[in-house]
């Protein structure tokens, strides 16, 4: 037996309830806190009861049932008409291992007090471990100015000390406005309050949660996405994919993109796990270069993602068999996904959780962004002013996670200057090439340079190359025997000798 | 009417039937089923949606059948008032039909509106003992196959 004094020490272990919400857990810092007393509060129609049942079907059994109190509003009848929509309802659980219990005859026609004494009847003969009522917000309406607010805080104090006197988890589901939050006691008697919001932007709709009080543990803080689907309530954390496990790179590999002249020009290949932005103006062949990258991965053996925001998938594999890549093949071997992501009011975090998934999935070393444009273009407006941040979070957790990342990014051809992106995102990427056209002898031509290389020298080179039936080409000779390529009107020099203060890539 | 809830209101009215051979007793069993599924209906909705669910019942029947029941209407509690009916001599099939047509119609609403499995589903808790695992399964194949 330990001394007194080292028992003391460890805290009581609190058993966290799972919400049955993929990505809630994680944000609530592990679940809800079993015997807790949590408020799920928001405007009507943000998705609260939807949420209620999901944790009440992934806890409800037949020993610890969960017992659902409604108070006015949806009709019983009305809401497990649609609720059974959700892939969560377990219809062999109703009657049995979830009850539905209305309390709104009695709530119209009795005291307060009648309708808690009402629930702690049923709590006391059912025993249950889930205790919902929906919407509590309403019972306090019924009798807001019937009786003190004092009697009221008092009857919802003793109905909370008595639920978790009896191991009941709870839940509070009511309309509240965000005022409430100082004025009402139910926020301060609270365990836990979840806030959920549905805010119209222009044409769309973002859904958000927040955690705003959880006792005893440590949530995420600040707002997360969700969304509501045919599997109910899916919640997106902030920080999504940042816990995962970077990988080793004391001794990172080089990585071929398919094009052993670049490679050339990059001093070898990129470093496994780098994030490669290819940016240039439409038609340089930026998506023909991501195409040869995958390729190139699944040649090695590495399987890929493509996540692609503006082709469809039939024209990328189209593309793919007319350069002579198997990528048809690779998708139907399952070495190959390509995610076309182009739902109404995407957020960033859906998106690098679909992209995610897909990585767990496939075991997927390679990964194309094609492109960080169109994938701006497919968020909810409210979502793009977070655009930077969100990319940043993004990249850092894929590249985390071991995947070496490809995006492209248009950008329009300028004749005085050479822009690598209007997003300025260069501090998140590690290499960035750029493609680029040039007039020369009266032909629009394209050439290749390589802007940035982390960790490792690369060609100053600006190479000339042509899209062709084997895909992006670089030609030779290496030099052009032009001057001022990269302002796209470049004029001819003479041929000369190897210059340059530092040493160039062989080719 | 959906024939699987006529076949389970035949089944329930059988399981609440206190003498086969006579025809009033039929007739009772079927008010007990639909009393029973009430009280369950009133926990589940509140009284006032089982009075609305009850009214559409009766407004879906016959009138002719409404009247040989003898209901006169539906209480504010939800249960039915109903007048003495003086039955002659009916053969078996009427008797048969007029038990079950009532528990039936309101099984057939709550399909209606919350689909046949959860109507099973319900009904099972009602009746334990009312072996009801075929009814569920085809029930889950046909939504399944929605």
């Amino acid at each position: 037996m330990r001394p007194i004094e080292e028992k003391r020490k460890e805290p009581l272990a609190i058993r966290k309830l799972p919400t049955g919400v993929r990505g809630l857990n994680e944000i609530l810092g592990g679940g809800i806190p079993e015997f807790s007393f949590t408020v799920i509060a928001g405007l009507p129609g943000c998705g609260k009861t939807t949420l209620a049942h999901q944790i009440v079907f992934a806890n409800a059994t037949l020993e610890k049932p969960a017992l659902y109190f409604s108070v006015l509003g949806e009709s019983s009848l009305k809401m497990l008409r649609y609720q059974q929509q959700y892939s969560f309802f377990d219809v062999s659980k109703i009657g049995t291992a979830v009850r539905f219990i209305s309390l709104a005859d009695m709530a119209l026609t009795q005291s307060l007090e009648a309708v808690l004494q009402e629930i702690i009847k049923q709590v006391t003969a059912i025993k249950p471990g889930i205790v919902v009522v929906d919407s509590f917000r309403s019972l306090e309406s019924i009798h807001a100015g019937v009786i003190p607010k004092m009697e009221m805080t008092s009857g919802l104090q003793r109905l909370s000390q008595f639920l978790a006197t009896w191991e009941a988890t709870t839940f509070l589901v009511g309309e509240y406005f965000e005022e409430d939050v100082r004025l009402n006691p139910v926020f301060s008697l609270a365990d836990g309050l979840v806030w959920l919001w549905q805010v119209a932007e222009r044409n769309s709709v973002v859904r958000k949660l927040q955690v705003l009080k959880i006792r005893g543990q440590g949530s995420v803080p600040g707002l997360h996405t969700f969304r509501i689907n045919e599997n109910g309530v899916q919640a997106f954390s902030r920080t999504l994919g940042l816990l995962r496990g970077r990988e080793d790179y004391t001794d990172r590999k080089r990585i071929s993109l398919g094009l052993s002249e670049l490679d050339a020009m990059l001093g070898g290949g990129v470093f496994e796990g780098d994030s490669i932005l290819i940016t240039g103006p439409s038609g340089t062949g930026k998506s023909a270069l991501a195409t040869q990258f995958i390729a190139e991965g699944l040649r090695q053996g590495d399987p890929g993602i493509m996540a692609i925001f503006e082709e469809r998938p039939e024209g990328y594999l189209n593309r793919a068999g007319s350069f002579g890549l198997t990528l048809r093949e690779a998708k139907e071997k399952g070495s190959l996904e390509i995610l076309y992501l182009r739902p109404l009011d995407l957020s960033v975090d859906e998106t690098m959780q679909a992209i995610l998934d897909a990585i767990d999935r496939l075991g997927a070393k390679r990964l194309v962004i094609d492109s960080l444009v169109g994938f701006e273009m497919a968020l909810a407006p409210g979502f793009r002013a977070d655009f930077r941040e969100s990319l940043y979070r993004m990249i850092g957790a894929l590249t985390g996670a071991g995947v070496t990342i490809l995006s492209t990014v248009e950008v329009e051809d300028t004749f005085n200057a050479l822009s690598f992106s209007h997003y300025a995102i260069s501090f998140l990427t590690d290499d960035i090439i750029r493609m680029r056209y040039v007039e020369i002898n009266g032909q629009l031509r394209k050439v290749i340079m390589v802007i940035k290389m982390r960790g490792g020298n690369h060609s100053k080179d600006i190479r000339e190359y042509v899209i062709n039936d084997t895909g992006v080409v670089i030609l030779h000779p290496r030099e052009t025997g032009y001057d001022k390529m990269s302002s796209g009107l470049p004029q001819q020099s003479l041929q000369r000798e190897e210059t340059s203060p530092e040493s160039k890539a062989k080719p | 009417m959906n024939p699987n809830m006529l076949k389970l209101a035949k089944r329930l009215v059988l399981s609440e039937t206190k003498d086969a051979s006579s025809y009033q007793s039929e007739i009772e069993a079927g008010f007990t089923v639909c009393e029973k599924l009430r009280q369950e209906l009133v926990t589940l909705s509140g009284v006032s949606g089982v009075c609305a669910l009850l009214n559409r019942t009766l407004q879906l029947l016959d009138k002719e059948d409404v009247i040989r029941l003898g209901i006169i209407k539906i209480r504010l509690d939800g249960s039915f008032e109903r007048a003495e009916v003086v039955r002659g001599p009916s053969d078996k099939e009427a008797s048969e039909r007029e038990s079950v047509i009532l528990p039936a119609q309101l099984l057939d609403l709550l399909v209606t509106l919350i689909g046949e499995t959860l109507a099973v589903q319900i009904v099972g808790t009602v009746w334990p003992e009312v072996d009801l695992a075929e009814m569920k399964h085809d029930a889950g194949q046909k939504e399944g196959a929605k």
